[in-house]
């Protein structure tokens, strides 16, 4: 009897965030009636698509036991840049480069990746915390972007036809209804998932995160796989930064700022461990969605800015407490089976 | 050796695709491909110049003739006078000189900027003959207002080549005046040494 109980206290807390967004998007729906419509919905994917993209990156960072702070300052430095190339172009000695927007996107993903790879490399070749590099990386970024225009905004990036650069706009727009970030969203966790459970490098990134050593010892190239993981985050970042910079049509240097949190707390609300070795993509996804739903609906219900970070802050701390309960049953539990076998 | 075969061919499909979805045009031609005009503010008060002149000279009135505190933003202002004092700072880039007009009992002192370099947008917000409707945004504006000072330099006040020996001697000056505290400054639109 008392082992039923706990399954089931055990299969709550394990589909804890789910139950916390089922109940949220309740409890808003009647705190304020145009809650449940469509382009509130629309309007919350739409802010989620951002952070979740963040996220997913960030689930594989964290699965290794990293962090990648520089993930904000990424996104702003990417719009910059595409900004930049779409409005002034490359100029090289006598000549001007434009690049269509389809090799703008090319170009823009590869630079989130190699930001990646410069981390993961600083990381785990010259052995200095993540904490520390992507810090690092984080002021780098914020300072390129900021450099790149001395401060000031691209506006009004539209391209020009005659110049073929128009188009940038589409990842900024909806199509059917819904904006074009969402399916971007949507194809990164598929592709994010089938990486993580399905493909032998998943196995190894939660290999390496839940013990290095013998992960090592079996044969597993840590390095590269914690590499990897960093620049899976910068492609990631390098999205959001071209999926901004389009809803914006503009590039400001300060965009993103402090994004890099809000994936983390997506990404610890989703279940995945700080301490590295567990984590799964939908409950990353989810955990974006409970950050997107709280903060849409606090503003929607007229709550403060203020009051909303505190709730905010709140959720996460009780988030890690809930997980922590859930390991320490899960460990009483797992010692009980072995004690009733013997 | 797997992985990098595979890194090398989507390394070069990258480039392959980038450097076929390129434009390279000469520096500075963007124009011929947007149809955007780069905006020119010299180019507007080069025309505007001699209407803008001749609108300030006509309406211009005579500086005991109204009351100094209401100059505001601007006035057309003239006015016969006595130069006191040939100021250069900057390394002759901003030559002042301040000035007692005739028949002027009050105490407000009189500065007349003498170039190259001219503060203010008096001459921009006196004149009538374009408006900020006229241009698309605050930027052209203030674009506007450094090139009618620019314009006004080459026209007016260059050609003389005052320097200190113009201390003492009487001058006929028309010009936009604003007013700040006990201080007129006085941009010139026309300026003769008798």
């Amino acid at each position: 009897m008392k082992k039923d109980n706990s399954q089931l206290i055990m299969t709550l807390l394990k589909g804890r965030t789910f139950i916390v967004l089922i109940l949220l998007i309740i409890f808003f729906s009647f705190a304020s009636p145009s809650f449940l419509s469509l382009n509130t919905l629309t309007m919350v994917a739409k802010h989620v698509a951002l952070y979740g993209i963040l996220a997913l990156g960030m689930t594989f960072v964290i699965i290794t036991g990293g962090i990648d702070l520089s993930v904000g300052s990424v996104v702003g430095l990417v719009g910059m840049l595409a900004g930049g190339l779409i409005q002034e172009g490359l100029t090289i000695g006598a000549k001007t480069y434009y690049f269509t927007v389809p090799a703008i996107v090319v170009l823009m993903l590869c630079i989130g990746c190699l930001i990646g790879l410069v981390n993961g490399l600083i990381i785990t070749k010259l052995n200095v915390a993540a904490f520390i590099t992507t810090l690092g990386t984080m002021y780098i970024c914020r300072g390129l972007a900021n450099l790149r225009s001395n401060g000031a905004t691209f506006a009004a990036i539209g391209g020009y036809e005659g110049l073929g650069n128009v188009g940038l706009k589409a990842l900024g727009a909806d199509f059917m209804g819904i904006p074009a970030g969402v399916y971007v969203f949507a194809i990164l966790s598929i592709i994010a998932a089938v990486l993580l459970n399905r493909t032998p490098t998943g196995w190894h990134i939660l290999a390496v995160g839940g013990n290095e050593k013998s992960a090592k010892l079996s044969g597993i190239k840590a390095d590269q796989v914690k590499i990897m993981t960093y620049v899976i985050s910068g492609f990631c970042a390098a999205w959001i930064g071209l999926i901004n910079t389009a809803q914006l049509s503009a590039a400001h240097p300060a965009s993103g700022d402090g994004w890099e949190m809000n994936a983390i707390a997506a990404t610890v609300l989703g279940g995945t461990s700080m301490s590295g070795g567990s984590g799964t993509i939908i409950g990353t996804i989810v955990g974006a969605f409970v950050i997107g739903v709280i903060n849409d609906g606090m503003t929607m219900c007229g709550v403060s800015e203020f009051w909303q970070k505190i709730i905010r802050g709140a959720v996460i701390i009780l988030a890690v407490v809930i997980d922590q309960t859930q390991r320490n049953l899960q460990a009483k539990m797992a010692l009980q089976a072995r004690n009733e076998s013997k | 050796m797997k992985g990098k075969i595979i890194f090398v061919v989507i390394l070069v499909a990258i480039v392959a695709f980038v450097s076929n979805q390129v434009l390279i045009i000469d520096k500075g031609t963007e124009g011929q491909y947007t149809g955007v005009v780069a905006f020119d503010a010299s180019a507007h008060s080069g025309s505007d110049w001699e209407k803008i002149s001749a609108e300030i000279i006509s309406n211009a009135v005579d500086i005991n003739a109204i009351n100094l505190s209401e100059l505001g933003a601007g006035k057309a202002i003239k006015f016969k006078g006595t130069v006191n004092e040939f100021t250069s700072k900057a390394g002759g880039k901003r030559n002042t000189m301040t000035v007692t007009p005739e028949g002027y009992t009050g105490n407000m002192t009189f500065t007349v900027q003498l170039g190259s370099i001219y503060s203010g947008t008096a001459i921009r917000d006196v004149q009538t003959v374009k408006q900020f409707g006229d241009f698309t945004n605050q930027t052209e504006w203030s674009q506007y207002a450094k090139a009618l000072n620019s314009q006004l330099d080459k026209e007016v006040v260059a050609p003389l080549a005052i320097n200190e020996s113009i201390q003492g001697k009487t001058i006929n000056l028309t010009g936009a005046a604003t007013a700040s505290g006990n201080a007129v400054t006085i941009t010139p639109v026309a300026l003769t040494i008798e």
